[in-house]
């Protein structure tokens, strides 16, 4: 699973409305795997208006992984190198169960 | 056809055997993409936009392989493992989900584009286990859809109703869960090629008239085969209706008072002319059917002004026809002058010739003069027909005249016998009066 799509999912148990308990899923018992897939910068540009930023940033900080910028630039389309941080973060580096 | 929900649960009918046929079978595989390519289509998604896109109800990811042709990100849901197993092996790109849609789609609000689903729904719509309330399940799964869309986004569901019951159970449902939208029904006329597509709408992206619901297609508008004869009855009004600004045509016209008034000549009766103008002279219809009917005598005076003008044409022509031999006789006079009196081949040919015309001519005298007699439908009446003696007389005459003409013709050739050395063998001769003897 691509963090792309753990950061869209949320708790969908009827009672848990809670938006602070119910977003980011914790990942446990998982292990890193990283997929190389085509760079689509339309698909990113579209994605980076749905991605909770925050809940990114969590999962990242949560992962390990270091380099990742804190903050959206004002122009993402122009920043190659955040592009291609965000495409490994978010379509590529996929956690899978290890179970 | 035998509808695999009454059988038994998805998860369960899906097994590895039947998810194994699903996937080889190339004609499953070909509807199934036809069917997604036809949802995308009806997703109407901004083109050239790559998308992120829910596939619910995956199954083995060959809708969301149609997805990635299309340029489009997805995410799948299913609840049957062995389809998703072999989704796997096949190594779609999308992320898998095994989950039951009945308990709604746990995603946050607001993040797909669309959502499509092939060969779902129907599952939604049976209880498979004593717990299950599928109003209930129905109800949370597409509340829940329509939360995790963004505005404006649609949902088009591939499905296969059982019944009416089924189809108003869903679509109130999506109705009362705040979608807009329904039922859009490919090929209605094909049984075999119907398809029904649920397309509904989580709100409106921008203030405007709201979406308007696809057309379904037909086959009139996919390659000009009709399923179906149109019927209309502008052909048969048509028909029935003159134009506007065209005149009246009568029933009873010209010619049906023409049919009547032949009708009532056939009968003898005294029936009016057909046109009041004279008719031209040698045009002998109208008074020949009338003298021949019973009603000899009431020939109007138009008719007999036409009689004796007819009368007075042929009488004429046939002076004509009696002088016509002489007009040949100054040239014949020429030629006989040209060629001069000695006995050569071309003289005896014109010669002849000379005689041969008026004789012929004599001999077919009648012939000649009998297209001037009154026709033979009024000779028995008319008793005062035209006198023909004095043409046929002079006709003669002239032809004679031309036969003097060769006569003279001969004799100065010296054709004619008509000096004594001609006759020598009936010469008798002179009995001598004396013999001298010495």
């Amino acid at each position: 699973m691509r963090l792309l799509t753990h950061n869209m999912l949320q708790c969908h148990v009827k009672t848990c409305t809670d938006p602070a308990l119910n977003f980011p899923l914790q990942l446990k018992d998982i292990e890193l795997e990283q997929v190389e897939t085509d760079r689509n910068d339309d698909l990113l540009l579209n994605l980076l208006q749905k991605v909770d930023w925050n809940a990114l940033k969590a999962t990242v900080v949560e992962l390990g992984v270091v380099d990742f910028p804190q903050e959206i630039p004002e122009n993402p389309q122009n920043d190659e190198s955040f592009m291609q941080k965000f495409h490994e973060i978010l379509m590529e580096v996929s956690p899978y169960d290890y179970n | 056809m035998s509808r695999p929900e009454h059988i038994a649960p998805p998860e369960v009918f899906y097994n590895d055997t039947e998810a194994n046929k699903y996937t080889s079978n190339s004609r499953i595989a070909s509807i199934q993409a036809e069917m997604s390519l036809r949802a995308l289509e009806l997703l109407n998604l901004p083109a050239d936009q790559s998308c992120f896109l829910l596939d619910i109800g995956c199954g083995s990811g060959l809708s969301g392989e149609v997805i990635e042709e299309e340029g489009h990100t997805w995410v799948g849901l299913d609840i049957a493992p062995s389809m998703l197993e072999i989704a796997q092996e096949r190594e779609v790109e999308g992320d898998l989900f095994l989950h039951d849609i009945g308990q709604g789609v746990g995603f946050r609000p607001g993040v797909f584009d669309g959502a499509i689903s092939i060969s779902v729904l129907q599952w939604l719509c049976n209880a498979d286990s004593s717990v299950q309330r599928p109003k209930a399940r129905l109800n949370r799964f597409f509340s829940s859809l329509y939360s995790s869309l963004a505005k404006g986004a649609r949902a088009v569901f591939q499905f296969y109703p059982e019944n009416d019951d089924q189809l108003d159970l869903i679509l109130t449902t999506a109705t009362r869960c705040g979608f807009m939208g329904g039922l859009v029904i490919d090929y209605p006329n094909s049984k075999k090629a119907r398809k029904y597509f649920l397309c509904l709408f989580a709100g409106q992206a921008a203030p405007g008239p709201a979406p308007q619901l696809p057309r379904g297609l037909d086959y009139e508008g996919v390659d000009g085969r009709e399923s179906s004869v149109a019927y209309s009855h502008n052909r048969l009004k048509n028909h029935q209706r003159r134009p506007r600004g065209a005149s009246r045509v009568p029933v009873k016209d010209r010619n049906w008072v023409l049919r009547k008034k032949e009708a009532a000549r056939a009968r003898g009766e005294n029936v009016p002319k057909d046109s009041k103008h004279l008719e031209p002279s040698g045009y002998s219809t109208t008074y020949a059917t009338k003298v021949s009917g019973s009603n000899q005598n009431a020939l109007s005076n138009n008719d007999q002004a036409k009689l004796n003008a007819d009368k007075v044409l042929r009488l004429k022509k046939a002076w004509d026809q009696s002088f016509a031999p002489a007009k040949s006789l100054p040239m014949t006079l020429f030629m006989m002058w040209m060629s001069g009196n000695s006995v050569q081949i071309f003289n005896l040919v014109i010669t002849v010739m000379m005689f041969f015309q008026p004789v012929k001519a004599l001999l077919g005298v009648q012939e000649a003069f009998k297209r001037f007699e009154a026709p033979e439908s009024t000779e028995s009446v008319t008793h005062t027909d035209i006198n023909l003696v004095f043409p046929k007389v002079v006709f003669i005459l002239m032809n004679l005249l031309q036969v003097a003409l060769g006569l003279w013709k001969c004799s100065n050739m010296g054709l004619l016998p008509t000096t004594a050395s001609d006759w020598l063998a009936f010469e008798v001769p002179p009995t001598p009066l004396e013999y001298s003897m010495m």
